[in-house]
């Protein structure tokens, strides 16, 4: 077992040494983890704001004497060795001392780039939280990866890693995957939401909303978060987009199988092999029974009627048809269970979920409001546009801006609210790392015409 | 991902040929889905009624002209070698044939023992289906496997093995496990069911239970087969090591 092995590390004094960038809400979580892990350590913690790293540090019970403060490498790998805890601003620091394992959990995509670039050049594993970045240029760095004979692997416990985890028990066993996804609190009334009344529209109370990031939470419910975790799942499985912007229906998992199945069946999709997400209240905002607001799934089938008799023999919830089950995971831990990500990288060598070397789906921008010449874009989550998933292929094919590239490009030529947001629209900062790298990952579609 | 791994299997016509030794219900599950899958193929299916392991490979969609009944080992390789299925009624004979994984679904403890020693005797990993032998002899067989180095498993999908992984999945992250189970339709009157009406008990009407064993689905109400599943997951967390990962390890 997985836990056997980790406390055997931990007998043998060689415990896996993580780095993690990025100490905020998702970064704390594993932080706190790592600390209770036998067979792990939070060896270094990178965080602009050391004091916050501090912080996550102390949620995981370490000690504040025992958390060493370094801006050199080698004043880190001393305290690495023995097993303790380095804070430090520097997240080249971080990367160039004695970790096994890199995780970026800074939710910024210019700065997870670099992060995971240098990290791959440094041989050392990469586990990329930033979900944004690894939609933009995932295939990239995982081919990086490959060359340095080293992991690149999506977050166990975000929804994406355990999405492509289903998919993957599914294919295995030889069931047909209609549709993946996970649940959210979706009306379509949140795509124009701002950040500025976020915490009414996600249900948290004022002071629950203390250091967290409004903009953030505000892109959990106007869809753009949903469709980058959905782009992500795409790239890593290949399954696609059914529409774009996907369909959003409100399913509890009893009525899974029901709607996400073929329109000629009686479902929504007009293709199978979908990714797609479930909106945990219905259209007038009521909540649906059984909701997966937290949860994961995949509609799956068979060809056999025996295996199809089954499902239902066995309690699985299935469609009128009888062709169609939902199989589910009702809770994610989000970065409480992204250890388990870097325990498959430096015991096996595995990822949990890597982008496919082709990429299937991309999110693109549209407007919130009319965007006029002189605007400038606020990226995801902000109060100008909203993400929408669509097929790389379409996306290049019309020039749509990705909203990982959005954050202050400014527009030159008006969009109406609504309207998607082209390249040709904006002016954009085209020297940074990132947008390269970009450029390198669109190199890996199909020319046009073939 | 491991489907990626089975797949390159399949392309690399090296598919994990598996032998199942039992055709009943749960049998017939694993060969329905063994044909649906790429990368294994069901090589041979052992069952004292042949015509029941024809069945099983028929509700799994393969043509009864292409099963092909051998009573020795070297007539059923060279239909295991093209990918074909053979059916026999005799358990040794698929334990000798050409068979990476032996999975006993007798749900008879005594066969299931003989079968899987045999089969860890010639190198073959073992799936253990039966749960009951497990709990009476699993150490030991274990310690068997260990000795031939191969792997000696509980089966994924039911639900010992399932708890195994939760329990895996807590202990890892430095969780503390405070209980970790399944559930069931228990009422302690249950106890003393017997089989005769155990169809009403257990909730199926007549037209559905035929061909199941009326006194396996009595141990599912009785309780005596969910303590023996829990007795087994103990048994497993005690006993199975490193090499325990479900699917992965077999291939």
């Amino acid at each position: 077992m997985l836990s056997e092995r980790l406390a055997a590390r931990e007998r043998e004094g060689r415990p896996i040494r993580v780095g993690v960038v990025g100490a905020g809400r998702f970064g704390t979580m594993i932080v706190s983890q790592l600390a209770a892990i036998k067979g792990m350590r939070p060896s270094v913690v990178a965080d602009l704001e050391t004091p916050r790293a501090r912080r996550a540090l102390h949620h995981g019970g370490v000690a504040d004497v025992d958390i060493i403060e370094a801006d050199r490498v080698d004043r880190a790998n001393p305290v690495i060795a023995r097993g303790g805890s380095v804070v430090t601003s520097d997240a080249g620091v971080l990367i160039a001392s004695d970790v096994d394992v890199v995780v970026d959990a800074t939710g910024n995509p210019e700065v997870a780039c670099g992060t995971a670039l240098a990290a791959i050049g440094h041989g050392r594993h990469v586990v990329m939280v930033t979900v944004e970045l690894d939609v933009l240029v995932g295939a990239v760095l995982r081919r990086a990866a490959d060359e340095a004979g080293v992991v690149y692997s999506a977050a166990y416990g975000d929804q994406p890693a355990l999405i492509v985890e289903l998919y993957d028990w599914a294919r295995s066993l030889g069931f047909e995957v209609v549709a993946a996804g996970k649940g959210t609190k979706y009306l379509p009334a949140y795509r124009k939401g701002l950040p500025d009344d976020i915490w009414e529209r996600y249900g948290m109370p004022e002071d629950a909303s203390a250091g967290l990031n409004p903009k953030m939470y505000n892109s959990f419910t106007d869809g753009t978060k949903s469709a980058i975790e959905m782009a992500a799942v795409a790239n890593m499985t290949g399954l696609r987009p059914d529409v774009r912007g996907m369909h959003f229906p409100p399913a509890g998992v009893e009525t899974l199988s029901e709607i996400l199945k073929p329109v000629e069946d009686g479902g929504i999709l007009h293709h199978t092999g979908v990714v797609e997400v479930v909106s945990s209240i219905d259209r007038e905002g009521r909540p649906v029974p059984h909701d997966l607001r937290w949860g994961v799934y995949v509609v799956l089938t068979s060809s056999s009627a025996y295996t199809r008799q089954c499902f239902a023999d066995y309690g699985m919830p299935v469609d009128r048809t009888g062709k169609y089950a939902a199989f589910y995971r009702p809770y994610h831990l989000v970065g409480m269970e992204l250890p388990l990500s870097i325990a498959r990288a430096a015991l096996d060598h595995e990822a949990t979920g890597t982008p496919l070397s082709m990429p299937q789906a991309a999110v693109v921008c549209a407007a919130k409001r009319d965007l006029r010449t002189g605007d400038v874009l606020d990226g995801e989550g902000g109060a100008t546009v909203y993400g929408l998933i669509e097929d790389t292929r379409a996306a290049a094919q019309q020039q749509l801006l990705p909203i990982g590239l959005s954050h202050g490009a400014r527009i030159v030529r008006p969009v109406p609210e609504d309207g998607l947001v082209q390249i040709e629209d904006v002016s954009l900062e085209t020297s940074g790392q990132l947008y390269q790298l970009w450029k390198e990952q669109q190199g890996l579609l199909p020319s046009r015409g073939r | 991902m491991l489907s990626e791994r089975l797949a390159a299997r399949e392309r690399e016509g090296r598919p994990i040929r598996v032998g199942v030794i039992g055709a009943g219900r749960f049998g017939t599950m694993i060969i329905c889905q063994l044909a649906a899958m790429r990368g294994m193929r069901p090589s041979i299916v052992a069952d004292l009624d042949v015509p029941r392991a024809r069945a099983a490979l028929a509700h799994a969609g393969v043509a009864d002209d292409v099963i092909v009944e051998a009573s020795r080992s070297d007539r059923a390789n060279p239909v295991i070698a093209r990918g074909g299925s053979a059916v026999t009624a005799d358990a040794s004979v698929l334990v000798d044939s050409d068979v990476d994984v032996v999975v006993d679904a007798t749900g008879s403890p005594d066969a299931a023992a003989a079968n899987a020693l045999a089969a860890i005797q010639r190198g073959r990993h073992v799936v253990m289906v039966t749960v009951e032998a497990d709990v009476l002899v699993g150490a030991v067989l274990r310690r068997a496997a260990d000795e031939a180095g191969v792997v000696y498993s509980a089966a994924y999908g039911d639900q010992p093995a399932l708890i195994v992984e939760l329990y895996d999945w807590a202990t890892a992250l430095g969780l503390r496990v405070v209980a970790a189970g399944k559930g069931t339709k228990y009422l302690p009157a249950y106890r003393k069911g017997v089989p005769d009406d155990i169809w009403e008990r257990y909730g199926m009407p007549g037209h559905e239970h035929a061909g199941l064993n009326p006194k396996m689905y009595n141990s599912f109400t009785d309780g005596t087969k969910s303590v023996t599943q829990r007795v087994f997951a103990q048994a497993v967390r005690d006993a199975i090591g490193p090499e325990f990962e479900g699917g992965r390890s077999l291939c």
